[in-house]
């Protein structure tokens, strides 16, 4: 081969083994080298966010269960609150309505008075000849009876009943005695007669009977 | 520790019960709002304890299961018969305030 030819091919060769280490090569494991470097980097400051993020995430966890438990405890003492509001209302209810219900009472005995008396009362002997009724007497009654009935319904509307006691074991809980009575017919510490009717509502006490009970003879056994 | 305080008026004749809370005093009724508790204590023919006016509701059926007045005898040595025990005037008293 020709020198020449040689020179121009050594030349094109060096040319491009110039070339060649210049693009690739060393260049390639320069970048492979600067690609880990900043992975690694990049890893490590990724896992210092994660780090980070869980624990700004755990404290937000802890502040939403304090916050959590603080609502639940409020909620807790609102409603004891609201039990002990609406327990008060109640029984605040109850004692301005007692004595009203007392009076209601109050005011059935003296109709049921009036109209025992009525009923006892006596035509004059001239009007039961002509069976006449001058004064419209029984009309009259019948207004008392009606207005009796009305009483009643309204006691009962509000859980308002009589205790019926005649003829029963005596109750301290129910009536008061006021007085005692020699009576064989029936067991010592039975109610022989109400002087004045007891009333329980809703089961319980809001006015004591007043009775009279029998008792053993001791000594003269008269009424006391 | 609770900041409620009951005091106890042990009269003669009657008793009341009063308690302080939420800053203020408050006479205790019974069940029928009465706060006026008479002083006396009883047992039922049934054997139940009686306190107050259910004690006095049979006092005139049964004064012999009825005491009363039991603070006339407190700090002396008397002995008050009650059913089928004797208790002494301290014990009746105890029985006879509730609250």
């Amino acid at each position: 081969m020709d020198d020449s030819i040689k020179q121009a091919l050594l030349s094109r060769f060096r040319t491009y083994l110039d070339t060649a280490e210049g693009e690739g090569g060393l260049q390639d494991d320069a970048a492979e080298t600067a690609d880990l470097y900043s992975l690694f980097v990049e890893v490590a400051g990724l896992r210092s966010e994660v780090r980070t993020e869980s624990r700004l995430v755990k404290e937000a966890l802890d502040q939403f269960r304090r916050a959590f438990d603080t609502l639940q405890s409020s909620h807790t003492a609102m409603q004891q609150e609201l039990e002990r509001t609406r327990a008060e209302a109640r029984d605040q209810e109850r004692r301005l309505l007692r004595p009203l219900l007392l009076d209601v009472i109050d005011l059935r005995d003296r109709l049921a008075a009036a109209l025992k008396l009525a009923a006892a009362a006596q035509l004059r002997w001239q009007d039961r000849l002509l069976r006449r009724n001058p004064s419209g007497g029984e009309t009259w009654r019948e207004g008392l009876r009606m207005t009796l009935r009305r009483l009643d319904q309204v006691l009962l509307d509000r859980h308002v009943v009589a205790t019926p006691l005649t003829g029963h074991p005596f109750d301290p809980r129910l009536a008061r005695v006021v007085g005692t009575s020699v009576d064989s017919s029936v067991a010592e510490g039975t109610v022989i007669e109400e002087v004045r009717g007891g009333y329980l509502w809703d089961g319980q006490v809001l006015r004591t009977a007043e009775v009279i009970v029998s008792k053993r003879d001791v000594g003269n056994g008269e009424l006391s | 520790m609770t900041d409620e305080i009951v005091g106890i008026d042990l009269g003669t004749t009657n008793s009341e019960i009063a308690i302080y809370r939420e800053g203020r005093p408050e006479v205790l009724g019974d069940g029928q709002g009465r706060i006026i508790l008479p002083s006396m204590v009883g047992l039922s023919a049934t054997g139940e304890l009686l306190v107050g006016e259910e004690a006095r509701n049979q006092f005139l059926l049964y004064p012999e299961h009825t005491v009363r007045s039991i603070k006339r005898r407190m700090g002396s040595d008397a002995r008050v018969r009650l059913g089928d025990r004797d208790y002494t005037p301290q014990e009746i008293s105890r029985s006879s305030c509730p609250g």
